[in-house]
């Protein structure tokens, strides 16, 4: 469990009431106690209401996640989206470096998430001592898969679906990400060139089909 | 500054007082100008081609930067810091979005810019409900030509029912429709719906200096090179550059001050940074800080002639408060999977609009409520942001090998369509001033009330309806939105950020607090030139008729002055 000097129990931000009610449903998921998932809320500032744009940044706030955190997340990352079709994997596009920089942000959305992924990464650990007997750093690609199958099979699979959600979303917000989704702009062009003949051509059979 | 150092005090830098500023300076006069927030400079403060890796949380919304990091919003949103406001008890929610930048909202506003038609001035005496206009739409034509003239607004002459072409020559030629839009166009024609061209306040050919559209980035990040319209690349510059024109940044206007002769002598701020109160004087006061901060200005400027508030004898200031009636709906369109990859970011917003197509049927009574609305559509294959994450939600692969695939189908699959329709002005909607909350310099805020009518609920239903009927045509599946009972699916008040009227125009002093060239009844050297004054406020998008109007008044105004008749 942290115990980063920058965090602080009762954060004006985020009640203790609310954060109680997150661990108590982070802990019916995944068998632990709440109070052994006592999380304190960070007391970082965030960007403010007026940084300087143009500067390419990310948060200023100091990150949270250890370093065998990051590693964990690296995997399970990896595991989420793997490389295919020669597209670079998310643990090579900086994605726990990503994830850190969220689940650290002082913000409600991203503090929320913070409790549901240090929890879940806390489960995960702990089922691998179950399971395997070892720790999650030790096991194999196949068996960390396994053991991420039984977060998804979760009955409420909050931990699962906040991580893709992340993953994916960091993933296609990097610029190697950009580039693998294909998207085509970015640049400044001196006409708008509409709908060129390669899309025209299969728009126009799709709106025959449709009597359109 | 010395007494009367200035013709005009210009309070706010907006809309209506950049236009204000821009028309009374080219007349002549010495304009000083007075914005609550800091200067802003768009030519080297956008951030037009930073990607989102480049940018804290890939650029998503906080609540530091409501509307995301890049966002043209500065010091603001749906809070600002020590300057709060409140909801009465009883009332529904309504929200109040505000910058603290010189241009105001118009740097990062949606920039669709619709006039109204000649129906919008006389809605009273076609249907029996609201107020008319106390002029005419051929009154205020002039004044839109010229308007679109200065700010350069995409369109064409479809000669569409109460949706008024310009004159030849002013209007930009739109870039040509994005696949979603030709398939949207289809659809809706298959319905026996026209669709438009967009009138969006962007340039695609070079003007006054002013580079011509990149297609490419988000116009609400502001544009360095002042292709789309914001007050501070399009009005101030040309104002600034008459040497007539001076601006007081970080002052926040509180009250309009009024001599012993019941005129105005100029206004009252407090420095936003120091915390300092000032007072300035001018012949004439334009107040156009944003409709519901004008209303609470003349509220706070209590005197013994005007204990209730300045131009509140009758208890209007404040009143028949509007905001847009809005909905939305995704879908997911199965058809847009199979096209090739493509450059979908075209001029950012929409290239077409589906303007209202039913004024002959509630002409008939065949639908169950008055007014129209138009449809914004939106889709295609943009910039990557987070949402990808909730699109993996939509993917039968939850993870592993294929998710990739699944992502690379359905990005660009969806498409959004959002209904902005017309408010009736009704007693419920007003906003006052709290008995208690003060800002943090002492100032009483603005307290809210809001009630939407069933007018507005039947119309969002209505919209709702068509959202569905048109998605089913091209074959899709609504995955956001597709509740049909008015009440939910209604936006929350201000929230579409088109609040309007407060200090409504009119044709005597006993249903109106400002005449149709915003000058108050109560006090003739006062003006109003931003939203407050519009007495109704139709479908169609308020910033290009409350430019208009602004120019119209202070042309006015000028003119006035010149005769030595304020």
């Amino acid at each position: 469990m942290q115990t980063d000097p920058s965090f602080e129990h009762d954060s004006p931000r985020l009640s203790r009431r609310i954060t109680l009610q997150w661990l108590a449903a982070a802990a019916a998921w995944s068998g632990i106690p709440a109070e052994v998932l006592a999380l304190p809320t960070v007391s970082a500032h965030g960007y403010g209401t007026d940084p300087v744009l143009v500067k390419p940044s990310t948060g200023p706030w100091r990150r949270i996640l250890s370093r065998s955190q990051l590693v964990l997340l690296s995997r399970l990352a990896d595991l989420i989206l793997p490389p295919e079709n020669g597209e670079p994997a998310p643990s090579r596009v900086g994605i726990a470096e990503f994830i850190d920089e969220w689940v650290s942000a002082p913000y409600p959305t991203q503090t929320a998430d913070r409790s549901i992924v240090l929890a879940g990464l806390a489960a995960m650990e702990r089922r691998a001592m179950q399971r395997y007997h070892q720790p999650i750093s030790a096991l194999s690609a196949t068996d960390l898969g396994a053991l991420l199958d039984v977060m998804v099979a979760q009955p409420q699979p909050e931990f699962f679906l906040r991580l893709r959600y992340l993953v994916v979303g960091g993933y296609y917000t990097s610029d190697a990400g950009i580039q693998a989704i294909g998207f085509i702009g970015g640049v400044a062009l001196p006409s708008y060139p509409g709908v060129t003949p390669e899309v025209q051509a299969v728009l126009e059979a799709e709106l025959q089909k449709l009597g359109l | 500054m010395a007494k009367d150092d200035f013709d005009v005090i210009v309070v706010g830098s907006g809309a209506g007082g950049g236009m204000a500023a821009h028309s009374l300076t080219q007349d002549g006069l010495r304009v000083l100008m007075l914005e609550a927030g800091r200067d802003y400079q768009p030519a080297t403060e956008t951030p037009m081609f930073n990607r989102p890796s480049q940018a804290p949380l890939r650029g998503e919304g906080t609540p530091d930067k409501p509307f995301g990091y890049f966002d043209a919003t500065i010091d603001g949103g749906w809070e600002v810091h020590g300057e709060p406001y409140t909801v009465a008890p009883g009332s529904d929610e309504f929200k109040w979005w505000r910058p603290r930048m010189l241009g105001g909202r118009t740097n990062h506003w949606g920039r669709i810019a619709l006039r109204f038609g000649p129906y919008d001035f006389q809605s009273r005496s076609r249907d029996g409900l609201g107020v008319d206009w106390p002029i005419s739409y051929e009154e205020l034509a002039p004044w839109y030509d010229r308007t679109e003239t200065l700010v350069g607004v995409t369109g064409l002459a479809h000669g569409l029912e109460n949706t008024p072409d310009s004159p030849p020559g002013v209007h930009h030629v739109p870039p040509p429709p994005r696949a979603h839009e030709v398939m949207m166009t289809r659809a809706f024609k298959a319905m026996g719906i026209p669709v438009a061209a967009m009138r969006g306040a962007v340039i695609t050919r070079p003007i006054d200096g002013r580079g011509a559209c990149l297609y490419t980035t988000d116009c609400g990040r502001g544009c360095s090179v002042a292709a789309n319209f914001q007050s501070t690349t399009v009005l101030l510059p040309p104002a600034r550059a008459t040497g007539q024109l001076t601006i007081r940044t970080q002052a926040v206007v509180y009250q309009v001050d009024i001599g012993p002769d019941g005129r105005a002598r100029g206004v009252s701020f407090v420095d936003r940074l120091h915390g300092t109160h000032h007072s300035v004087r001018a012949r004439t006061v334009v107040l156009a800080a944003g409709a519901c901060a004008s209303a609470r200005i003349l509220l706070n400027s209590r005197s013994p002639r005007f204990p209730d508030g300045v131009g509140n004898d009758h208890g209007l200031v404040g009143r028949y408060l509007m905001d847009t009636v809005g909905t939305s709906t995704v879908a997911h369109v199965p058809m847009l999977e199979k096209l090739p990859r493509r450059n979908d970011e075209g001029m950012s917003l929409s290239h077409i609009y589906v303007p209202w197509w039913g004024y002959q049927q509630q002409a008939r009574k065949e639908l169950d409520f008055p007014r129209g609305y138009h449809i914004e559509p939106g889709g295609g294959q943009r910039m990557p942001g987070m949402s990808f994450g909730d699109m993996a939600m939509m993917s039968p692969i939850s993870h592993g090998p294929g998710l990739r695939a699944e992502l690379g189908r359905k990005y660009g699959a969806f498409v959004s369509f959002d209904g902005r329709g017309e408010m009736i002005p009704n007693d419920d909607c007003f906003l006052d001033l709290d008995p208690t909350v003060k800002d943090r310099w002492g100032i009483p805020v603005p307290r809210f009330h809001w009630k939407w009518s069933q007018h507005e609920e039947r119309q969002a239903a209505h919209m709702r309806r068509t959202f569905l009927e048109v998605i089913e045509k091209f074959g899709g599946t609504p995955v956001w939105g597709t509740e049909t009972d008015g009440k939910t699916a209604i936006s929350k008040g201000g929230e579409m950020i088109h609040e309007v009227g407060g200090v409504r125009m009119g044709r005597s002093e006993k249903d109106s607090v400002v005449d149709s060239y915003g000058r108050a009844w109560a006090v003739r050297n006062l003006f109003v030139l931003d939203g407050a004054i519009l007495p109704t406020n139709p479908d169609k998008n308020p910033t290009l008729s409350i430019l208009a109007l602004a120019w119209r008044g202070a042309a006015h105004l000028a003119k006035l002055a010149k005769r030595s008749e304020l």
